[in-house]
């Protein structure tokens, strides 16, 4: 192929905040969730609306967070039916294995995919999860400038999520990616996936004067 | 001081893998978003709608003149559909003569004007499908004020009720969030659908 011809490549989206809530209750497979960098509460109103109806573990594999910072954001705003259990390779580096606290294991920060299967692995024996939440990827690959080596390797990752670490219990697996961070997710790697979804950040800029600023001439 | 408020989540799924079947049962108010799309674009949108029946098309064009139309439909047919153009484009330049499928008028000041063209066209061209390309012209959708949102959602409510008393297929209103930058707030209430196309341009450079 030559690599200096631009083609179009258009990609379809179909808004569903009216039945989101149906949609993720019964989430299933792999999923991609892309987001403009939404923050961790905005984040727990989403992991809340997935599998609602019942109690479900949680496996979150955090490359991106601190536990100590997500314990925090939690405190504030609990998620709920969800027993949450961590794997934080942010601090991975700074804490040893020994230090590990009931619902959170620390890992060093993966180098590859094949370091990250090993992840998930340990993840899944320590605390057999219902759901697998990586956050995110995108520390790893430039996913907009995949390499054809690259892409099979990312198939390979996925084929060997699905076919085998997700089971009839353990049987959603979430990859966030933050399209803020990389400039575009290329849709040739969304064939991989069972079901994508963008959550789309609206944000309205509060002009919120000082005093000083509304009233520059009085005495204050 | 400036403070970042949000105001909205909003959630996408991505409908390659299902295009044709969402598209077939097309139905009522569409919105469609882009970002800056072009005609030949457009043109591939229609022809995987309702595939393989005999549609009236009726493309309301503010920004493409019907001789740009016609080069362009050489280039990249439209199956089983035909087309009816509003060119307000050339009409606002020159006098022309209507034709079978194309008539001259000016552009639409505001939503309500953009109304009126509607209601005459559909009596002219009697379609299945309405495309109004685009409703960016009227306000900006990013930074709208209060009036300017009454005014686009009596608009909305108004030719969605209209959709439904003709019993068109559906009505689709373009809107181009590159150009105009995105809507802060989407017309969820007064829509029936919400599609986002978004043109990649760039593909992956291999090395193998």
């Amino acid at each position: 192929m030559n690599t200096t011809e631009i083609e179009k490549e258009i990609d379809y989206w179909l808004l569903i905040n009216n039945n989101i809530d149906e949609k993720l209750k019964n989430l299933e497979g792999v999923i991609l969730v892309l987001h403009n960098s939404l923050e961790l509460s905005q984040c727990i109103d989403f992991f809340n609306k997935i599998k609602s109806n019942h109690f479900t573990r949680v496996l979150y594999i955090s490359l991106t967070r601190s536990y100590n910072y997500m314990r925090h954001v939690l405190e504030k705003k609990p998620i709920n039916q969800k027993q949450l259990f961590f794997i934080d390779v942010v601090s991975g580096f700074a804490f040893p294995p020994e230090e590990n606290i009931d619902n959170c294991l620390y890992h060093r920060p993966p180098r590859d995919l094949k370091t990250i299967k090993e992840i998930i692995s340990f993840g899944i024996e320590r605390t057999n999860p219902d759901i697998i939440i990586i956050d995110s990827l995108s520390q790893l690959i430039n996913y907009s400038k995949l390499t054809g080596e690259e892409l099979k390797e990312f198939y390979s990752f996925l084929h060997d999520i699905k076919h085998q670490m997700l089971n009839i219990i353990n049987n959603t697996f979430i990859l966030m990616f933050d399209t803020n961070m990389q400039s575009a997710f290329h849709p040739l790697v969304y064939p991989g996936f069972d079901l994508i979804l963008k959550l789309e950040r609206k944000n309205q800029i509060n002009h919120q004067l000082s005093c000083r600023e509304r009233y520059p001439f009085s005495i204050l | 001081m400036e403070e970042s408020e949000v105001i909205q989540v909003n959630y996408w799924k991505e409908i390659r893998k299902e295009i044709s079947k969402t598209l077939d049962s097309l139905h009522g108010l569409v919105l469609l978003i882009h970002n800056s799309i072009e005609f030949s674009d457009l043109i591939g949108f229609l022809n995987k709608l309702y595939i393989n029946q005999e549609k009236k098309v009726l493309y309301i064009s503010l920004i493409n003149s019907y001789s740009h139309i016609k080069q362009t439909i050489q280039e990249h047919p439209l199956y089983s559909k035909k087309l009816f153009v509003v060119d307000c484009v050339s009409g606002f330049l020159l006098e022309l003569q209507d034709e079978i499928d194309c008539i001259y008028r000016k552009p639409p000041q505001h939503l309500e004007e953009m109304k009126k063209l509607l209601i005459k066209s559909i009596e002219w061209a009697n379609p299945n499908i309405i495309v109004v390309d685009s409703i960016s012209q009227f306000i900006n959708f990013s930074t709208p004020t209060e009036i300017e949102l009454h005014n686009l959602y009596t608009f909305l409510k108004t030719i969605r009720e209209d959709a439904a008393r003709y019993s068109h297929d559906a009505i689709i209103l373009l809107y181009d969030d590159r150009m105009m930058g995105p809507m802060k707030k989407l017309p969820t209430m007064f829509t029936d659908m919400i599609i986002k196309l978004e043109i990649i341009k760039e593909k992956p450079e291999w090395k193998d």
